[in-house]
């Protein structure tokens, strides 16, 4: 029995069973892939009809675009169903044990497969005998009509449904955008499409720009203007897309920025080296017909020669031809040579000038396309917007008349710091009403900032201010101004001005708003979690505060704000266009900067 | 050994066996079949039922079909073990010299019928514990091999309790199966009238031997058994002791000890045979299923809530087979 079972005359019942089991193994796969097909994909199909209608009522999101992440979670649910039972593979016995139940062979099968591994042993005569018996057994099974491939009508009709209702939603037009809405986002894009068309223009008329830079963004006005000239462009994708202009001007205006700084450096060593010694020498050859035999300018101008070589080669030729000149006592000549040199000097100033206008020019550029942007995700996100404006408005202060605005569009390189711009658009929205008075101490603060630093506080400024719902901020900002104003006070101002808790000025507090509802009054209320090793923040006497203000120093309190914020930010509350603006304005508020 | 019993001559004596004891005893098939599966394994079987439902009958037919030499023994109160096992006879040659000669007993015998059992004292009731355990009688230091084949079929009535000795554990752990023999259902007991109420009384016609009977409970107990079937019987016997794991809700309540592994062989020998009776080339989980009553019955030792509740043991087993064919294959 032994021989039988391990020999070649096992092979063959063996082989036989085994291709019978796979067989049946394969059929029931069939069956339960069959079975299992419309059931796999319904959870997908459910789940993406449910995104689809979110998407298509709420923001009215093409369908087109949701259409492949629809059949990537229904293909996923297939997936996981084929995997399942396809990618399990079982061993001959377990098969056998299974289908011998399934069809009433009486362990013929698992036992006629142990005889033959010789696991088991029976009688000599049996043995063979009940090989041959199972495997008959086998072979009559009728697997068809034992599996059949059967379908589950239900799923399938359940299916049908849910394709025809997912048909239906991708063939509504977006109800929940109303027609006003939509033009509205219309015209933003439009607007913004025209505001690009403007910048290339001038941009293009921009020669004090290096060729290699101008091309370089009007390749990246170009890419803009072809995607807001698309049809069905989402806000988003618009926003998005001026915004990444914006930082492309933000940035090269920096570069340049910096350029120019080394430039002036440069040429105010320049000055320095050449142009005043050379005055000098000029000077002494009028007066004595010759340079003094003791007097060392003949050096110094070669040494300032020398070192303008590298940064200014122009002006190092001018002082040496004017050196030769008084060398040899040519007064003529080395006062030809000296104007030269001063003409020089000019032309490259003009040049620093010109350089300078194009990268105000650029700056402009940003804060425009990032205005735009702002009016895409304003118009797009209006009443999130309105809300979280109304949330972050400063109890009280909603009575007070408008005095802030959030805008300082097309003037950003004239106004001062805290400068309130002109934009009534932006000025009229809810929530942007800004305590008059308060506002305008913060703005003597922000007036009395360093003129050096006036026009980089300036620039980043305008930038902050032309964000949507930074109006909405009124009240919220250290001297109960508008957000610009607090803006200007920050950055425009030097620490001791204004109301800053942590300089050296003013240290009477404005009351600190704390915001509890992240997303406007529909929205979640937000609680900002107390350190539980911290002692309750108290600050002198405090009467019984209903209305939830403190009075304590900004400085003291930015962390929570900030990790409020952060939080918040990370969570779903805020609106993607808003995000930036929020991690911004919280950025800008940090004590110290 | 020589000659094996062939597999078609095993399937036409058991058909022929069924036949002629079925001529004589109406209905009662599975009794028939019990009683069979143990002889077939050379064990013993205890009959439970009330007088009158053709036990006896049932015993002497088997005997006269499998042309066994058949003994009765009628226990009562006052049989003494020599009754059984026989006794030492001072004999007087003609010599006139004098020695013992050993008279068998009604134990000598291939079918031995203990009608009653629980009749008689327990240590008559002991004297067959050696006779069928050892298949030898020891009578004054002396053994005395019993013929083979010997098989002890007892019957005993569950409701009579007074005047009766309940087997002890040991003693019923020997016999394989405990047999109920329930109430012939109407149309069988107007059979039973119409055989056995004439003129005419059937008897039984030999259809094998001792020699064929011993052949084919080799040939029975080759039945190949596959190796979960194994594992899940061992799981069936667990299932019937309260403290292990796979223990059933009845069994945790209302069993005091469950089978030993005595039972578990009962079950094993039990399913190869009726596997093999019934045509079947390999044990399979219904064998299983069809003996395990008999063969655990008498072997669960039920609690005193048991007792007093009167808990049917087939009802613990059927839960415990139901427990353990839903375990995965």
């Amino acid at each position: 029995m032994a021989s039988l079972a391990a020999g070649p005359a096992g092979d063959g019942p063996r082989a036989t069973l085994t291709t019978l089991l796979q067989r049946w193994e394969r059929r029931q796969r069939w069956q339960r892939t069959w079975l299992g097909l419309p059931r796999s994909l319904l959870p997908g199909l459910a789940l993406g009809l449910a995104l689809l209608l979110w998407s298509r009522l709420r923001f009215g999101t093409p369908a087109d675009s949701l259409l492949p992440a629809l059949a990537l979670l229904a293909g996923a649910g297939m997936m996981l169903l084929l995997a399942r039972i396809w990618l399990a593979p079982r061993p001959t016995l377990a098969l056998a044990r299974k289908f011998e139940q399934e069809f009433g062979l009486s362990e013929r099968l698992s036992t006629a497969l142990e005889l033959l591994e010789g696991r088991i042993y029976g009688g000599a005569e049996l043995t063979p005998l009940q090989i041959a018996d199972a495997g008959s057994r086998a072979r009559g099974v009728d697997v068809a009509r034992q599996m059949p491939l059967r379908s589950d009508r239900r799923a399938w009709a359940l299916l049908a449904l849910l394709l025809l209702a997912i048909g239906l939603v991708t063939r509504l037009p977006a109800p929940s955008v109303p027609a006003d809405e939509q033009e509205a986002q219309e015209a933003a894009i439009d607007e913004a499409a025209a505001a690009v068309e403007r910048i290339s223009e001038e941009l293009a008329s921009d020669t004090a720009l290096p060729a290699e830079l101008r091309e370089q963004l009007q390749r990246e006005l170009e890419r803009s203007r072809a995607l807001l000239g698309q049809e069905a462009l989402s806000p988003e994708e618009a926003f998005a897309a001026l915004s990444e202009s914006a930082e492309q001007f933000e940035q090269q205006a920096l570069a340049l920025e910096e350029g120019i700084r080394q430039q002036m450096q440069a040429l105010a060593n320049a000055q320095q080296a050449g142009g005043e010694q050379l005055e000098a020498a000029l000077r002494q050859l009028e007066n004595a017909g010759t340079l003094p035999p003791g007097d060392d300018v003949a050096g110094r101008l070669e040494q300032a020669a020398a070192s303008l070589e590298a940064s200014n080669p122009e002006l190092a030729a001018a002082i040496r031809e004017a050196l030769q000149a008084l060398r040899d006592s040519q007064l003529q000549n080395a006062s030809n040579a000296a104007g030269l040199a001063r003409q020089v000097l000019a032309q490259q100033q003009q040049q620093l000038a010109r350089a300078q206008d194009s990268q105000q020019r650029l700056r402009a550029a940003s804060d425009q396309l990032r205005d735009s942007a702002s009016q895409i995700a304003q118009r797009s996100q209006a009443q999130p917007l309105v809300s979280q404006e109304r949330m972050q408005q400063q109890p009280g202060s909603g009575a007070q008349p408008q005095a802030g605005d959030m805008s300082m569009q097309g003037q950003p390189q004239e106004t001062g710091a805290g400068q309130r711009g002109e934009n009534p658009e932006a000025g009229s929205l809810p929530g942007s009403n800004a305590q008059a008075g308060e506002g305008e101490d913060a703005q003597a603060g922000s007036q009395g900032g360093q003129p050096g630093g006036q026009q980089t506080g300036q620039g980043q400024n305008t930038s902050e201010q032309d964000r949507p719902g930074l109006g909405g901020q009124a009240g919220d900002a250290p001297g109960g101004a508008g957000m610009e104003e607090s803006f200007a006070g920050v950055q425009g101002a030097p620490p001791g001005q204004g109301n800053d808790p942590d300089g050296l000025g003013q240290r009477e507090f404005a009351p600190v708003y704390a915001p509890r509802r992240i997303g406007a009054s529909q929205g979640p209320e937000l609680y900002l979690e107390n350190d539980p090793g911290d002692s309750p923040l108290m600050e002198g006497d405090f009467a019984p505060n209903p209305s939830g203000e403190a009075l304590v120093p900004w400085n003291e309190i930015y962390g929570d704000y900030l990790d409020a914020a952060s939080r918040a930010l990370e969570s779903d509350y805020i609106p993607l266009g808003l995000r930036d603006v929020v991690h911004d304005y919280f950025s800008a508020l940090e004590p110290g900067r | 050994m020589a000659d094996e019993l062939k597999l078609e001559e095993f399937g036409a004596l058991a058909q022929a066996i069924e036949a002629e004891v079925g001529r004589v005893i109406v209905g009662q098939r599975d009794v028939l079949r019990s009683v069979l599966i143990c002889i077939l394994s050379g064990r013993h079987a205890l009959l439970e039922g009330v007088p009158g439902l053709g036990k006896t009958m049932l015993i002497r037919s088997l005997g006269a079909a499998l042309d066994l030499k058949f003994t009765r023994i009628q226990f009562t109160p006052d049989l003494m073990p020599a009754d059984i096992t026989g006794t030492d006879i001072m004999e007087e040659g003609e010599d006139g010299s004098r020695l013992f000669r050993f008279h068998e007993g009604p134990v000598f015998a291939n079918l031995v019928l203990a009608d009653e059992i629980n009749r008689a004292t327990p240590k008559t009731q002991s004297a067959l514990l050696e006779a069928m355990q050892e298949k030898t009688v020891t009578v004054a230091g002396r053994s005395y091999p019993l013929q083979d084949p010997f098989f002890v079929l007892a019957t005993q009535n569950p409701l009579e309790m007074e005047g009766t000795y309940p087997l002890p554990e040991a003693q019923l752990d020997r016999f394989m199966f405990k047999v109920r023999v329930d109430f012939p259902r109407p149309e069988e007991l107007i059979d039973i009238l119409e055989r056995t109420t004439g003129a005419d009384e059937i008897w039984p016609r030999r259809v094998a031997d001792g020699a064929q009977v011993l052949q084919m409970g080799r040939l029975a107990l080759t039945t190949p058994v596959a190796t979960h079937l194994m594992e899940r019987a061992a799981n069936l016997i667990l299932a019937t002791h309260p403290q292990e794991a796979q223990a059933t809700e009845l069994v945790r309540q209302y069993v005091r000890y469950g089978s030993s592994p005595r039972g578990a062989q009962a079950l094993v020998i039990g399913a190869r045979v009726n596997a093999l009776l019934e045509g079947r080339l390999n044990v399979a989980w219904e064998d299983i299923e069809a003996v395990a009553p008999a063969a655990l019955r008498h072997r669960l030792l039920l609690n005193f809530e048991g007792l007093a509740e009167g808990t049917d043991p087939d009802d613990i087993i059927r839960e415990a087979l139901h427990a353990v064919s839903r375990q995965p294959a």
